[in-house]
């Protein structure tokens, strides 16, 4: 990923007006080579190398960051157009700040430039629509970077080559977290720079207010959820491949601007979270190209909680699935209480969306409901008195078809709730399988799996399996992953996301 | 750029060894096939000294590193011990605790000491502190029976915005640059040695950048003269020192009421022969000024003569209702070519937030004529302002979207100009204090991957980043947020 991103650092996108990286454009174009120059390339060019790069430990867990050396060195016939390209990468590179912020009284910003505000799918390059970096991290390239700065420049002359070369050595430090070790998509709420507010007002004040503030009314309304890195490349688990690469943005654009909170920052001993009040949502800013990004085999990741569930109704939310308005089939995860007031009991349940299709040609599609787990709550007999769906659950979720089998599905999932951590929903390592057979005539799509919406405004939805549930009461999230494999659960790399997630919150059994 | 530094103090002053004429000074390693006539004899370069420098920054705790330590190798490469020596020796009493104190500068403008007691030694976009003997050391090349001798020095440089004049065939993108916050740049008689004291009348303000060499259409460079200079019928603006403790040092341009009389302050750019003049812009600039309006109506860019009309004309300006106006015209006097005339900044009644600050900033970028570079306008581009009492942090997007100057589609005969600090046009008593000047030309007419209507500088390149970090870097004052 470092190597990708020093690329992007030095190219830009050579076709944007807006390019930052222009003037070094000038002079060596896309010809920015990993490790070697390539034989006959034109020259001037620039070869990067990664020299070494080193976790930063912490106790008990992978290294927080990563600390990297690596060396820019620019090739060219001419001594004097190497001076003049070095002067640009120093200048450019040295304490790295990204500047570009296209935010402006109408849009909200990105941190790479765009050719208009309206996003097409020929606009889509790598590390595109990052958000604005207006704090200590910089976003560029899916990597959150929190210091780069030059080392030194050693000049020199290839004798066999004919070629003068300046060698520029620089020092990175950035963050390692799941964003950077593989994921489709990560979201949590602890960088409040990732999140923008909107707010009616005339020019020149931005009507998108980015850095988000806890307890400010205005300001602790979400507007503007960024992710702080981008998609995976280059997955066969994923088609199409659009977005690959690119940063995602969930909004409320389409909801209309206002003042009243609806979509909001809250936090709770110290941890953050969004809270999507009744039929509120966010949905994809590449809204269409992000509801037919499919995943062949996915696992994720959740922590979430629904808030004022223990009632006498049923209470049903999606953690994340589409817009009511929304007709083609979607995925999603949706968790459900079931209140029974004649025995003062609760029944909890989650199920998930899947994509099936017909045998019609062309295939229809629909979605599938598949339910996983049923826990019946009932304190007066000392049935699960702890469980508590209004306090933060932990689940995470494996799926795929059947190689074998199209009409079936399959995968594994784990929950926890906070509120029990000491006892039968704490973390006991526990997995349960799942799998689900189509109804003929239908199969499961390979690509089986998507979603565009954080929460939803979709209520009294059949969900072909599960019943009819409300998508649309209120929910707060946590934090949010896609991983874009069907992870053996307990595994070695299934563990260290669990604990990434959660040992911050003390869910994890030690 | 230290490279070329060693180069220009190395070539210009050893120019023969022993009674022979020398000219080889090189980078990295000699040339094959030098020129040997002078020699006669052997067919390789030498005698010869080749610099490499090792760049590094010294560490700082600012967001901006000021000062550069460039370890610079030099080799003498000789078939004599006795050349070797000799040119060692001249090498290391040159470069040894290197000071210029000539009249007219090695480049062009002369060493100076600052008010800080920093030496600064200007070699074209290099400003050198010092430098340091550190050893050296030698060998006999038994293949090529030489004789080398390696000598290592330690140079400290400043780094400044100076470097982004990185195109030394054309001295762009910067091609001038103008500090009035250091009296070691300004000069009441060019061969005085001393610096102008405060309240000094100014002659000559140095362009940091010596000579620069602006393309001009269609093809070829203007030289200039390293310097600013007043034209002799007009008064001369004033040095004085910072105000208080902590603000800086300035050039103070004064125009006052005197019916009948020529009382304009002005600093004109000197082209090559000598004459105050103006400079054409066929393919686009951007010009970034620090001042501060002191009465009535700052002209940041005006007319060289009475009957001037060509030059570019940017105002800042105070109505007697506290009404604030920036305006610009890139065609010339706005009597003359009056719709060309844009508004940049008008805000009624804000007296407090676009006048009294003491900095303010303005930077014009503009493209090229449609005559000269294509497209279908003169002068479109755009800008940006603020000041030590508001600065609202525009962002890039902002910038582009909300402070577009539109230009204007008219067909003038002449490039569109630029050359003159202050204004010969009276219009009452205008006073303007200037801390900062640069200039920026393309090196070539550009589309910019758009059209050739785009400003050649946007405020999403490196240069303009660069620009912003040395003002906030300086100003500190200027680098708030409202």
């Amino acid at each position: 990923m470092l190597a990708k991103t020093i690329k992007l650092l030095l190219t830009g996108y050579p076709n944007k007006v807006n390019n930052p990286q222009f003037q070094l454009n000038q002079y060596i174009g896309e010809r920015v080579y990993p490790d070697i120059k390539p034989q006959n390339a034109e020259m001037p060019c620039v070869v990067y190398t990664i020299d070494k790069s080193i976790p930063k430990q912490v106790k008990g867990q992978r290294g927080i960051a990563v600390e990297s050396n690596f060396t820019i060195e620019i090739i060219s016939k001419s001594y004097g157009e190497i001076i003049q390209i070095a002067t640009l990468i120093k200048s450019l590179l040295h304490r790295y700040s990204n500047i570009f912020n296209s935010v402006d009284s109408t849009n909200f910003g990105h941190g790479t430039p765009i050719l208009s505000s309206i996003p097409v799918t020929t606009e889509y390059e790598f590390g595109m629509y990052s958000p604005p970096s207006i704090g200590n991290l910089q976003f560029v390239g899916g990597l959150q970077i929190f210091a780069l700065h030059f080392t030194n420049m050693v000049d020199s002359y290839d004798t066999k080559l004919f070629n003068f070369s300046s060698s520029l050595n620089f020092e990175i430090q950035y963050v390692d977290n799941p964003s950077t070790w593989g994921a489709d998509l990560f979201l949590d709420f602890t960088n409040l720079n990732l999140m923008a507010s909107m707010v009616s007002g005339a020019s020149p004040i931005k009507k998108y207010l980015q850095g988000a503030i806890l307890g400010d009314a205005q300001r602790s309304c979400v507007n503007v959820l960024y992710s702080p890195s981008a998609t995976t490349t280059d997955n066969e688990n994923i088609t199409p491949t659009t977005l690959n690469g690119v940063y995602e943005q969930y909004v409320w654009g389409t909801q209309g601007p206002g003042t009243t909170p609806q979509v909001t920052l809250d936090s709770e001993i110290g941890f953050n979270y969004i809270h999507f009040d009744e039929d509120q949502y966010l949905e994809s800013f590449l809204y269409n190209d992000k509801k037919n990004r499919t995943y062949k085999k996915l696992t994720f990741f959740t922590v979430f909680s629904l808030p004022n569930s223990l009632t006498n109704d049923t209470k049903g939310s999606a953690i994340f699935y589409r817009k009511d308005s929304e007709s083609d089939a979607s995925g999603g995860f949706y968790f459900w209480v079931i209140g029974n007031p004649s025995f003062d009991a609760y029944t909890l349940k989650g199920g998930f969306q899947l994509l099936q299709q017909d045998d019609s040609t062309p295939p229809v599609e629909s979605e599938r409901g598949v339910g996983t787990w049923v826990i019946t709550v009932w304190p007066e007999f000392g049935i699960n008195p702890n469980v508590n769906p209004e306090k933060p659950i932990y689940v995470a979720l494996s799926m795929e078809r059947d190689p074998s089998d199209s009409t079936e599905s399959r995968g594994e999932y784990e929950i926890i709730f906070s509120s029990d951590l000491d006892g039968g929903y704490g973390d006991k390592n526990t997995y349960f399988s799942w799998n689900d057979n189509c109804n003929a005539p239908n199969i499961f799509k390979e690509y089986l799996f998507n979603f565009s919406c954080l929460h939803s405004d979709a209520s009294s939805v059949d969900t072909n399996g599960n019943g009819t549930i409300n998508m649309n009461n209120e929910m707060n999230l946590y934090s949010l992953l896609m991983w874009p494999q069907k992870l053996t659960f307990g595994d070695a790399k299934y563990m260290e996301i669990k604990k990434y997630l959660i040992e911050k919150y003390g869910y994890i059994k030690s | 750029m230290i490279g070329q530094a060693i180069h220009k103090i190395l070539a210009s002053n050893i120019t023969d060894v022993d009674g022979i004429s020398f000219d080889r000074v090189y980078p990295i390693i000699i040339p094959q096939n030098t020129n040997t006539d002078a020699y006669g004899q052997n067919q390789f370069g030498y005698p010869s000294i080749i610099y490499q420098p090792i760049t590094s920054f010294v560490t700082s705790k600012n967001n901006e590193p000021n000062s550069l330590n460039v370890k610079v190798q030099i080799t003498i490469v000789s078939e004599s011990y006795k050349t070797t020596e000799l040119l060692s020796r001249k090498v290391r009493d040159l470069l040894d605790h290197y000071i210029d104190n000539s009249t007219l500068g090695l480049a062009g403008v002369p060493g100076y000491k600052d008010e800080n007691g920093y030496r600064h030694n200007i070699i074209e976009n290099t400003d050198i502190n010092h430098i340091f003997f550190l050893d050296e050391d030698e060998e006999f090349n038994e293949d090529l029976f030489t004789y080398s001798r390696y000598m290592t020095f330690d140079c400290f440089c400043y780094y400044d915005i100076n470097r982004i004049s990185y195109d030394s065939t054309t001295t762009t993108p910067l091609t001038i640059s103008l500090d009035c916050s250091t009296n070691g740049l300004m000069k009441y008689s060019l061969t005085s040695e001393a610096n102008t004291q405060n309240g000094d009348q100014i002659t000559y303000l140095y362009n940091k950048l010596a000579s620069s060499k602006i393309p001009t259409w269609p093809s070829g460079s203007l030289s200039s003269k390293p310097y600013f200079e007043v034209n002799s019928i007009y008064n001369k603006p004033r040095y004085y020192d910072g105000t208080t403790a902590g603000t800086k040092p300035y050039a103070e341009f004064k125009q006052l009421n005197s019916s009948g009389a020529y009382a304009q302050e002005i600093l004109t750019y000197v082209n090559g022969a000598g004459q105050g003049t103006q400079f054409g812009w066929p393919w686009g600039i951007m010009v970034v000024y620090v001042y501060k309006p002191i009465t009535s109506k700052a002209h940041l860019s005006g007319q060289l003569t009475i009957n001037g009309t060509i030059n570019m004309e940017i105002t800042h300006q105070l109505s007697s209702s506290d009404n604030v106006l920036i305006t610009i015209n890139s065609s010339g006097k706005s009597s003359s070519y009056p719709s060309d005339k844009e508004t940049l900044i008008s805000k009624p009644d804000s007296k407090s937030t676009y006048w009294d600050a003491d900095y303010h900033f303005l930077c014009v970028s503009l493209c090229g004529g449609k005559s000269f570079a294509g497209g279908d306008k003169n002068g479109a581009g755009w800008f940006e302002y603020f000041n030590s009492n508001l600065n609202k942090k525009l962002t890039t997007g902002q910038i582009l979207t909300q402070n577009t100057i539109s230009g204007n589609t008219t067909t003038i005969a002449h490039s569109n100009k630029w050359g003159t600090i202050g204004s010969v046009v009276q219009e009452g008593e205008c006073t303007f204090r200037l801390y900062e000047c640069l200039v920026f030309t393309p090196s070539e007419k550009t589309t910019h991957l758009n059209d050739y209507d785009t400003a050649p500088f946007q405020p999403t390149d490196i240069v303009y980043s660069e620009v912003k970090k040395y003002i906030y870097a300086k100003y500190p004052s200027l680098n708030r947020n409202d």
